[in-house]
């Protein structure tokens, strides 16, 4: 993983505007993201305020999703709900390798419920994670077949496999179509990377099953739109993944 | 004043519960450990309740209850308004608990909102090997998460099953360890462990001692056949713990409150055992 350092030492929201605009960007969904259990080396969090204060100053290009942290349970619910009622929050966020346990392990399905209830979509990490610190090595939990137990536990619930499931991206592609509400995102990977499956499931059969994505600062915004015009999509493809189906399943308008 | 006595842990017994009874095995309700004298004829709701005048018991939570998957032989789900009329015919003597189906989904999850908030039911009911799962397993936590947004406790079956048909095989998977995994996110969720447990009596006691979410109900089994160590802690260390059942229909009422009577309770721990701790848990108003 190589972030610019200027990126690293943080840009403030108008010149992640601007970078958005540069790189003709015109939307992003912003994750209040949380990273571990609370007062675990390296754990993170970014503060949802935080988010709904970048929302509110750019309403036209901020959509906010909210991490959740399971061990926050029940209050942890209802701050989800809160978010998504009161500050226009648009979805869900789970890093589930932060947390050690696998996307279908009971610890999240309260989060699961309330996103079915709230008609919200939920993005989860797929595929392998990194080891982020020689301290704390994370295992290997976002196995796609576990987004198929889940689907098949809540059929309505919207599911946004991101960071395309690498190494395994052919399982990805089976699960997103085997249920119709499970997508994949192709963020986090550089597009020239992205692999000729997923390619060819964006252009022909998965044409309406995956969205973009950057993950950024992991990958430029510049970078990641003019690899992924480069991929050699037909326009009708493009315009579904970078714009149409993201519309549809998160009901922007 | 007559004693508060709440049985915390009720089923329907009419013509309905029997015929969809029919297809289990009457020999099993004689492997319970006490002889089971109710036999194969069906008890009214108005019946129930002269058996409860009798007995003294002041009121009883009447499940809704869900026992197999529907559709598998000898699966058994109460439709919650029948339970619903008995709680409006019989106010302060019935409060409803919602059987839980776990594979209903966000379904169920809805129902048992509805029946909390707008029929004042007061908790709700799960006997999980009846669907094949464990306490702890992933499909019952949006209906533990739904208990503990409503403030509302949650029955769950605890201890070994019975096999009432041989067509539906129910594997033994009410480990009160795996209260201790349900506790593990969901600290403040109010379980109530049904069926004392057994034969994992200690390790209920231990759990319901770790979390002080976790209550224990001494039904289906007779105190006295649960041991030392449960009947110490119901008179000492769990005395705001442990809940008074009978398991109607599964025991009559008589005999045990006779065994009840025998066991040489002290005072102090007897008020709280057989009413006062259903009243406080379950906020119940008379």
């Amino acid at each position: 993983m190589k972030v610019a350092g200027a990126v690293l030492d943080g840009v403030s929201i108008s010149e992640h505007v601007e970078l958005l605009n540069k790189a003709g960007i015109s939307k992003a969904l912003l994750i209040a993201a949380k990273l571990g259990r609370r007062g675990l080396e390296d754990s993170w969090e970014l503060d949802a305020a935080t988010v709904a204060s970048a929302c509110e100053a750019e309403p036209d290009v901020f959509k906010g999703l909210m991490g959740i942290n399971p061990f926050d349970s029940v209050k942890g619910t209802k701050e989800l709900e809160i978010f998504v009622k009161n500050y226009g929050f648009v979805g869900a966020h789970l890093y589930p390798h932060w947390f050690e346990e696998a996307p279908d392990n009971r610890i999240y399905y309260p989060f699961y419920a309330k996103c079915v209830e709230l008609n919200i979509p939920i993005q989860m990490q797929v595929g392998r994670c990194q080891r982020y610190a020689h301290e704390r090595p994370m295992r290997n939990v976002g196995f796609p077949s576990s987004v198929d137990r889940i689907a098949c536990h809540f059929p309505d619930l919207k599911l946004i496999g991101i960071h395309v499931g690498w190494p395994w991206t052919e399982e990805m592609i089976s699960v997103a179509d085997k249920h119709e509400n499970v997508f994949i995102g192709t963020d986090a990977y550089a597009p020239k990377y992205l692999g000729d499956s997923l390619i060819n499931y964006i252009n022909s059969w998965g044409m309406k099953k995956v969205i973009f994505g950057t993950d950024w600062p992991v990958i430029p915004f510049d970078r990641a739109v003019k690899e992924t015009k480069d991929l050699g999509l037909s326009d009708e493809a493009l315009e579904h993944l970078f714009t149409l189906n993201t519309q549809r399943i998160y009901g922007l308008e | 004043m007559s004693e508060l006595i709440i049985d915390v842990s009720v089923h329907l017994n009419d013509q309905s519960a029997k015929s969809a009874q029919a297809q289990w095995e009457r020999p099993l309700l004689n492997r319970i450990h006490t002889p089971h004298t109710h036999g194969s004829k069906p008890i009214s709701l108005d019946d129930q309740v002269s058996q409860m005048d009798q007995a003294g018991i002041t009121a009883a939570l009447l499940v809704a209850t869900k026992v197999g998957r529907a559709g598998l032989p000898g699966s058994w789900h109460v439709d919650p308004a029948v339970v619903l009329e008995a709680t409006t015919k019989y106010p302060k003597r019935f409060f409803g608990l919602m059987g839980i189906d776990p594979f209903a989904g966000m379904n169920g999850v809805k129902e048992l909102e509805r029946y909390i908030v707008d029929h004042g039911f007061v908790g709700a009911h799960v006997v999980p090997h009846w669907f094949g799962l464990s306490p702890d397993d992933e499909r019952l936590f949006p209906f533990y998460a739904k208990c503990l947004e409503l403030d509302i406790p949650i029955q769950i079956h605890i201890g070994s099953s019975l096999i009432h048909t041989p067509a539906q095989q129910l594997p033994s998977l009410g480990s009160p360890n795996s209260l201790d995994e349900i506790a593990y996110t969901m600290p403040f969720l109010k379980m109530v462990a049904t069926n004392s447990g057994w034969p994992w009596v200690e390790e209920l006691i231990s759990a319901s001692n770790k979390h002080e979410n976790i209550y224990v109900v001494v039904d289906k089994h007779p105190i006295s056949a649960l041991g030392w160590p449960m009947f110490n802690f119901l008179k000492s260390w769990g005395m705001n713990r442990v809940l008074f059942g009978a398991d109607f229909p599964s025991r009559r009422y008589e005999e045990v409150l006779a065994e009840v009577n025998s066991l040489g309770l002290p005072e102090k721990a007897r008020p709280g055992l057989m009413g006062q701790n259903a009243v406080d848990l379950y906020k119940l108003n008379f």
